[in-house]
Formats: C-alpha cells, structure tokens, sequence
C-alpha cells in the first residue's frame, strides 16, 4: 500500500467528517472544512506511529496537512524513529 | 462626533482596501474575494454535507464526551445570542449536560447578566461566574503605551486560558464555543499579520512585568501554548454543524429563554462587551480593519448576509460617550488613545 492509500484509511479511521466521505490525494482537507488544527495535534502521534517517524509540530506548518499529498510528502521526508 | 474610520471598501465583500494586505482591483474587488471566487469553483467541502450528517457527525463527536463525570462539557457563555444558543443546542440538541460559564471580561453588559441567569434557570443547566479583573488592570498600561494591539486576541486569549483552566479543574474533556461561521480564525488568513504584530508588540511590553510577565509564554506562541496546556480538551463550535440564521437564533431564544437583546452595543445589534468600542475604533486606526469586518465579509461572500447590511453593521457609530465610558473604567481619557 502506498503512503497516500494508508493515509486515507487513516484519516479515515481518525476523523468523524471523512469516515464516510469520498476524498483523494488533493481534496483540500483544512480549506475544505474537513480537519481543524486540533485534529492535526491528534493526527500528528497517529501518523508517527503508523509510519514509524518522527514529526515535530514546531518545524510544520498547518497548510503542509491540507492534503493527502502534501503529508504524504511530509511523512516521507521526516527522519526515522529511534 | 463618530469616531468610525472612512474607508474604500470592496465592492463584493465590506473588507477596507489595506495596502499590502487587502487590494481592490480596477474593478474595486478585493484579493479576497477573488481568491475566493477561485476555490469556490474548485471541489466539495464540508458545508456541502446535507444538514442530517452534519448534525450526525458533531452528536457522535460529542458523545463520547458523554457521562464520563459530572459534567458532560463546558459551555462558556458571554451572555450573547449566539453562546446562549450554544447552550440551548448542547441541552435540548445533543442531550448534553453543560457546566454553563458566564465569563465577564470586566464589561459585560447588564443585560448580559439577565440572559444568562434566565437561561440557564429554563434549561436546568449549573452556572458558574467568572469575572476577571485582568483587563482592568492590564489594558491601562497596554493603551497608554499607545502600541499597535489588536485588544480583542488580547481578551479572547485570556479568556480561553480562564475557561479551559476550569475544564481541566472539572475534569471536563470537552468545550463547546459560540464561533460562528465567519469566526473560523484559521482560515480567515487575512487577519495573521494583524495577529501576529500584536502578539510581538504585546510580547515586548510584558516582558519583565512583575503581574502579567507569566503570560509571555501564552502569547510568545498561542497555538503552542494551548497545545502544551490544554492540548487534551477538545474544543468544539457546533454552528460548524448545526444551521441556523440569525433571525431564527434570535427568534428562539427570545421565546423559549427570555432572552434580550442589550440597549446598546457594538455594532448594531450584537451583544458584544462595552470595551468593544475602543478596540474597534484602534483596530480600524492602527489596522485599518480587524474580526468584525473579515467575519462579515465571509457571510456575506458565502451569501448569508448581503453586502448592504454587512456595509450597514460595520457602520454602526462609534460614538464619543461609547469611547469615553469604557475608558472611564480603566481610569483613562480620550485623550490617552487618540
Ligand atoms: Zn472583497
């Protein structure tokens, strides 16, 4: 599966305004209503778990979890755990 | 003699042309406005969910909050339509039982006092005071350091802390708000700058304060502060969830919760406190616009409310004696703000 597929099933999992809603790689998350930056602080240690890395909310910007995409791009650019 | 700022507005929205921040075309539309035109044309939102689900989204959001101590959740109320139908939604929409918080910042309204008792009395909800004296003693040095501070983000962030420290002494995990739908600050990009230069400013001025120098920290970084202090209470604005206009709001409110509306506050029938018109009137002067112009102006470009009346609101007049009470109670002049 790939980081983005993961990811949806995540979100998915994780966010009551996406479990039953159709969205992909670009639908915009945040300017689309979807997420807020609370959700994004929950997201944050859910996505280090699943993807074993380390992300710091200090070095993000909340725009970079707009979408599916752009964390993807995140997530795959941040240092290993451990 | 109205102290209200003249201002080229756009012409789709009421957002004051603002060099380097809010531009209007030949045509006299904002960069707003255009921007918005853009992303409208693009693809599904969440506002596009039919109401049931929405509805079904926040109930089982909020039910998990549900008896997990004597509380369900917090609703902070000011006292004003919209947290007095916060709370009437929390009990009668969602079955929740509220801690009602009557928060006054120092000027609340008399009024204010009376909805809130009457409230809380119909909709059997406990209700706790809380008035700060930290405005009353923090505003007059800030005003008289004649700096560029947006003294709304001031309040609301003290306010925030005053009303999530009571969550967390209640052990409440949920906190409902009264944002409206213009009110969502972080997508209301065009306010950032404004926030950010008075968070600096305010930064530099308590700096070494022997009262208020603990604060530092809260508005060295809001959004990390709350994070680390409170980052496990969630909060929620169930208007994100719920539809409701404002005539409806007031309709309902008035019949079922007494509820009524202040003799006077600004702008045109709102319900905000009486220091409210001297921030205002710095806000347009030091800023050239603040909340109430860009919350306005997104009501009226998502269509709730037209221009006319948005243009009407942000006119209402600030008027001389409306400045010099509220500055009376700080022990301070026109003179020290003009
Ligand atoms: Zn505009």
């Amino acid at each position: 599966m790939s980081i983005s597929e993961e990811l949806i099933i995540l979100l998915k999992n994780n966010i009551d305004e996406l479990e039953d809603t159709d969205f992909d790689e670009t639908t915009e998350l945040i300017s689309g209503g979807f997420i807020e930056s609370f959700d994004i602080i929950g997201l944050i240690g859910v996505f280090e778990e699943a993807f074993g890395v380390e992300l710091s909310l200090e070095d993000l910007k909340l725009e970079q979890f707009n979408t599916v995409q752009s964390i993807a791009s995140v997530i795959s650019e941040a240092p290993r755990k451990g | 003699m109205r102290y209200n700022i003249q201002a080229k507005r756009c012409r789709c929205c009421i957002m004051p042309e603002t060099p380097g921040h809010v531009e209007l075309d030949e045509t006299g539309v904002c960069s707003l406005c255009r921007a918005f035109r853009q992303t409208e044309a693009q693809q599904e939102t969440f506002e596009q969910f039919s109401p049931e689900k929405k509805l079904a989204i926040l109930q089982k959001k909020v039910d998990r909050y549900k008896n997990k101590g004597e509380y369900d959740c917090v609703v902070a109320v000011s006292g004003g339509k919209d947290s007095i139908m916060t709370l009437y939604i929390a009990v009668r929409t969602l079955g929740l039982k509220p801690l009602a918080v009557f928060i006054d910042n120092g000027f609340a309204l008399e009024e204010m006092y009376q909805n809130v008792r009457n409230a809380t009395d119909i909709l059997g909800a406990d209700l706790l005071i809380y008035k700060t004296a930290d405005m009353l003693r923090l505003f007059p040095r800030l005003l008289r350091s004649g700096r560029r501070l947006y003294y709304c983000r001031i309040c609301h962030a003290l306010l925030d802390r005053a009303v999530l420290s009571i969550c967390q002494k209640y052990g409440i995990g949920l906190s409902l708000g009264g944002y409206t739908k213009g009110q969502q600050y972080l997508r209301n990009s065009e306010l950032f700058w404004i926030y950010d230069e008075s968070d600096r400013n305010i930064c530099e001025l308590l700096d070494g304060d022997p009262d208020f120098g603990h604060l530092l920290p809260m508005y060295q970084n809001q959004q990390r502060y709350f994070t680390e202090h409170f980052g496990r209470i969630r909060q929620i604005s169930p208007f994100k969830y719920v539809e409701w206009n404002e005539d409806e709001i007031l309709a309902l409110i008035t019949r079922e919760l007494k509820w009524q509306k202040p003799k006077r506050s600004w702008p045109d029938k709102s319900s905000n406190c009486a220091f409210n018109y001297v921030a205002q009137y710095l806000a347009e002067k030091q800023f050239g616009y603040a909340q109430h112009e860009s919350e306005l102006s997104v009501q009226v470009r998502s269509g709730e409310l037209t221009r006319a009346r948005a243009e009407e609101i942000i006119e209402s007049p600030i008027e001389e004696s409306d400045l010099v009470s509220a500055l009376q109670k700080l022990g301070l002049t026109l003179n020290d703000i003009l």
